[in-house]
């Protein structure tokens, strides 16, 4: 029964080739935009962000299974702990971005605003400097950093720990966790998201952009879990894995799409029609710049995967499930983009931008550091949880 | 479906067979009343009537009756409405998004939710209804060709919105709820005699139980849950609508939507374990809502419980974040100003005291659940209370603040829908099942204490003959194919 992967040479060297590409790429990028270091910044700390969330709502997605005491997903457990492996280093990656990029992604950090006597003063900002004040910002980051990453660690040690230790305590104890890391992560997860990407525009405020950011991510991360669970079955693993579970996996895949369209449609609307200038600023900014990046992420975040998915046989078949995963992946990495550089660059006084060698070059390097670190930590334990005390559920998965 | 893991509650307790199952669920509604159910009806249905009596005096001498005011013109009416549609969402969570997540313990308590669900919309739907002053001009709300030259319903107004959300929503749950009950009343059709026999008969709609008709039961009900599924989302969003896309500060917020939605979720199943834990106890249904049922139930109200928590800390932290000093005195007057108990009430019930449904002792413990339903029924309304009285009684102009109290004319409205409510919901109780027979037979195999007693005891030969445990999921898998 036990399956071990190893991975293919030829995948090792694709995920390395897709790294070395990106950054290749990235440092044209960077070259061509020396005069531009907001763009340069803002584009690393978005696509860091990004695939650290997915990596971090892949420790939401087992903790909250974990709490709910499923079994379905047992058998593409290991799929998610790989993903969730990769927050320490994502987060570790925020370090030097939040270190070295700080004043030019982050308007409010640029002291003049906050001196009475400089012509630079804002005072909005200054009502804001209890929150917005660069120490608090470093505690509050490395506070996410830690304890993502000590929780992802800790869980993936209990679950390891369970292939030697069969003991019903070891599964209790991950209940524990998961309990504490749900907890974490309600709140962590808004914060983070007004801290690392709200904050950019630091004179808008949204209540609904943390649960946003949080929908987004995990429609992707259903989307990736699904694509390395329908490459390792290509490969030959994973052979108990279903069309029940993938019909699951979609259904939340497609969910989740629809809620992330609820929630774009009830932050927009809301906005548009109480037509409060402090709030209409932010899609003013988009709209008038950046409209066909915003009209593009309803088209593939909702749109698109709503007509393909809605079928009963859409979500059962690998291929059309490979191909929204696909469009839905690109579709929130977009709206990580339209969320980050809009206010980024309009702060630094630049040129409205779009999508360069920079940003293709940083998302495919990061997509090669992910699948080579997914890679590399599904080929470390054994691909299956055998112990877990609900696998023979997940096994006999049937309608 | 037919292994469970023997580490998992059983969801069916008593060893009961299937005929068990029917004649437990069945006699509930058969025989004489009970003294419990007369007497319970007896009081509902006076509370009922004086409510109705008040609702006719609002309607004879106006809403000058009531204690609004210029500034205050929602108060007790509209907090109402949100309390009861609220309590309504848990039976379409219940009924459609976990049957789409092919959760089993649904079978226990959906039937009574969906009830609860109707129950609820027809009490809610009244508030709007009689705070219109003229009532008898209540067809205005529908976009009729009328002779009234211009006149026309605002399609711009989410108040419009409610009427088509909330009469989509009353409509599918009640398809939803009667599609669910043929089967069962087909059971009770051909358990009885006589002229009931023949009600039953109709209202089975030729029910035999066919292949054919489960098979169209079966996609019906998949239909349904997925029409029901965006309701859930769609009718509290658009109750938020109401306020959120106001300016009034502490009205709007993006986040009213989906906070909205957890708070109904939450509120609801608050409802459904308060009704329910006086059901299982006094028509004797323990062995069908477990305990397993209640901590399941626990669990996602410690879950929305604690959304609707971030929300709020979301919500005051924005308002200081804001910059904006209107929407940071709203919050502020929230919590130190006139209506500050009101505000507090809120915060400890809501928020604080569901956290202790994480410890696992609490969770299974049903004098403390039933103590805690009871708790966060309060604590929904005034949370309601909070965002309605507190944000409107201080508005832009101080020379109009004001202060509101109901008068004895909204308490006696507000107590006599819980008299609606509770008497259509005893007579639902009394003439249909009131947990879905078919659907509880349909996991017994699996969920029934005696077949994890056998799935554990499979496994540990297995374990002593040495084959690994896993590697026995085939044989589980075979004996579903044979069994299908």
């Amino acid at each position: 029964m036990s399956e071990n992967f190893t991975m293919p040479a030829r995948h090792k060297t694709w995920s390395i080739l897709l790294l070395i590409v990106g950054l290749i790429l990235c440092g044209v990028g960077i070259f061509a935009n020396l005069d531009s270091p907001a763009r340069i910044w803002t584009a690393w700390l978005y696509n860091n962000f990004f695939f650290l969330s997915i990596g971090l709502v892949a420790t939401f997605f087992i903790a909250s299974q974990t709490l709910g005491y499923n079994g379905w997903y047992v058998l593409i457990k290991r799929v998610a702990e790989g993903m969730m492996m990769y927050v320490p280093i994502g987060a570790v990656l925020m370090i030097p971005i939040l270190v070295f990029g700080l004043h030019d992604i982050f308007h409010w950090t640029h002291s003049e605003l906050y001196d009475p006597n400089d012509p630079h003063y804002d005072r909005i900002l200054d009502s804001k400097s209890f929150y917005l004040n660069v120490p608090f910002f470093y505690v509050r980051s490395l506070l996410y950093i830690v304890l993502w990453a000590g929780f992802a660690w800790l869980l993936r040690k209990n679950s390891l720990l369970s292939d030697k230790n069969p003991d019903i305590k070891v599964y209790n104890r991950s209940k524990v966790l998961s309990s504490f890391f749900v907890l974490v992560f309600g709140v962590s997860s808004s914060t983070a998201a007004w801290d690392w990407l709200m904050s950019i525009q630091p004179h808008w405020y949204s209540t609904l952009f943390g649960w946003y950011c949080f929908i987004s991510t995990f429609v992707t991360c259903m989307a990736v879990i699904i694509l390395f669970t329908i490459y390792l079955k290509k490969l030959g693993y994973l052979k108990q894995v279903n069309q029940e579970h993938f019909h699951d996996l979609g259904k939340l895949m497609f969910a989740f799409s629809v809620a992330w369209a609820y929630l774009f449609f009830s932050q927009f609307m809301l906005i548009w029609y109480s037509n409060i200038p402090e709030e209409t600023m932010y899609y003013k900014l988009r709209i008038e710049h950046y409209d066909y990046i915003m009209y593009a992420c309803v088209m593939l975040n909702f749109v698109t995967p709503f007509f393909v998915l809605i079928t009963r046989g859409a979500k059962r078949k690998m291929n059309v499930l490979a191909i929204a995963c696909i469009i839905i992946i690109f579709g929130h990495w977009l709206d990580y983009y339209q969320m980050a550089m809009p206010a980024a660059l309009d702060a630094a006084h630049l040129q409205p931008a779009s999508i360069g060698l920079l940003e293709i070059g940083f998302a495919l390097a990061y997509v090669g550091l992910f699948t080579f670190i997914v890679f590399h930590q599904l080929a470390k334990a054994p691909l299956i949880q055998e112990n877990h005390p609900f696998v023979r559920e997940s096994m006999v998965h049937h309608t | 479906m037919q292994y469970s893991s023997p580490e998992r509650q059983p969801l069916i307790e008593g060893h009961k067979t299937y005929h068990d199952i029917t004649e437990d669920i069945a006699s509930g509604n058969e025989g004489t009343p009970p003294l419990a159910w007369l007497i319970g009806l007896g009081i509902s249905a006076t509370v009922a009537t004086i409510g109705v009596l008040c609702i006719l005096w609002t309607i004879w001498q106006g809403i000058g009756v009531w204690g609004l005011n210029k500034t205050i013109g929602w108060a007790w009416d509209i907090t109402n409405f949100v309390w009861w549609i609220g309590i309504g969402h848990a039976g379409t969570l219940i009924s459609a998004i976990l049957l789409l997540f092919r959760q089993r313990w649904r079978t226990g308590v959906n039937r009574a939710a969906e009830a609860m669900t109707i129950f609820a919309v027809i009490c809610a739907g009244l508030f709007p209804l009689i705070h219109m002053g003229r009532i008898w001009l209540a067809f205005f709300i529908f976009p009729l060709p009328n002779t009234r030259g211009m006149l026309w319903v605002n399609f711009n107004s989410p108040l419009l919105w409610d009427v088509f959300a909330i009469s989509t929503y009353f409509t599918v749950s009640l398809l939803f709820w009667y599609s669910g009950l043929l089967p069962d009343i087909a059971t009770l059709r051909d358990r009885a005699t006589g002229m009931k026999r023949r009600i039953y008969a109709a209202m089975s709609f030729g029910w035999s139980g066919k292949a054919k008709h489960w098979q169209r039961f079966e996609s019906l009900s998949l239909v349904l849950a997925g029409l029901a599924t965006p309701l859930v989302l769609s009718v509290h969003s658009i109750v938020s609508f109401d306020f959120a896309t106001s300016v009034i500060p502490g009205w709007h917020t993006t986040i009213f939507p989906p906070y909205f939605v957890a708070g109904a979720i939450f509120s609801g199943f608050a409802m459904v374990l308060t009704l329910m834990l006086i059901a299982r106890k006094l028509m004797n249904l323990q062995e069908y809502i477990t305990i397993a049922h209640i901590e399941s139930m626990n669990k996602v109200i410690v879950m929305t419980g604690s959304i609707v928590g971030v929300a709020y800390i979301t919500e005051l932290f924005v308002a200081a974040y804001s910059g904006n000093v209107y929407e940071q005195y709203a919050f502020w007057n929230r919590a130190t100003g006139p209506y500050w108990w009101s505000y507090w009430c809120m915060m400890t019930c809501n928020v604080i005291s569901p956290q202790l449904f994480w410890i696992k002792k609490l969770r299974r413990n049903i004098a403390f659940t039933f103590f805690m339903s009871i708790v966060i029924n309060i604590g929904m309304w005034f949370e309601r209370f909070v965002i309605i009285v507190t944000s409107l009684h201080r508005d832009y102009i101080p020379s109009s603040w004001s202060y509101y109290s109901p008068t004895w004319v909204e308490v006696g409205i507000f107590v006599g829908t819980m008299g609606i409510f509770m008497t259509l919901f005893l007579i639902f109780a009394r003439f249909l099942p009131v947990i879905a027979i078919a659907e509880v037979k349909s996991i017994l195999k699996v969920s029934g204490d005696q077949y994890l007693e056998k799935f554990a005891e499979e496994e540990k030969a297995a374990r002593e003959k040495g084959i690994s445990i896993a590697g026995s999921a085939n044989v589980a898998g075979a004996r579903h194919d044979k069994d299908a």
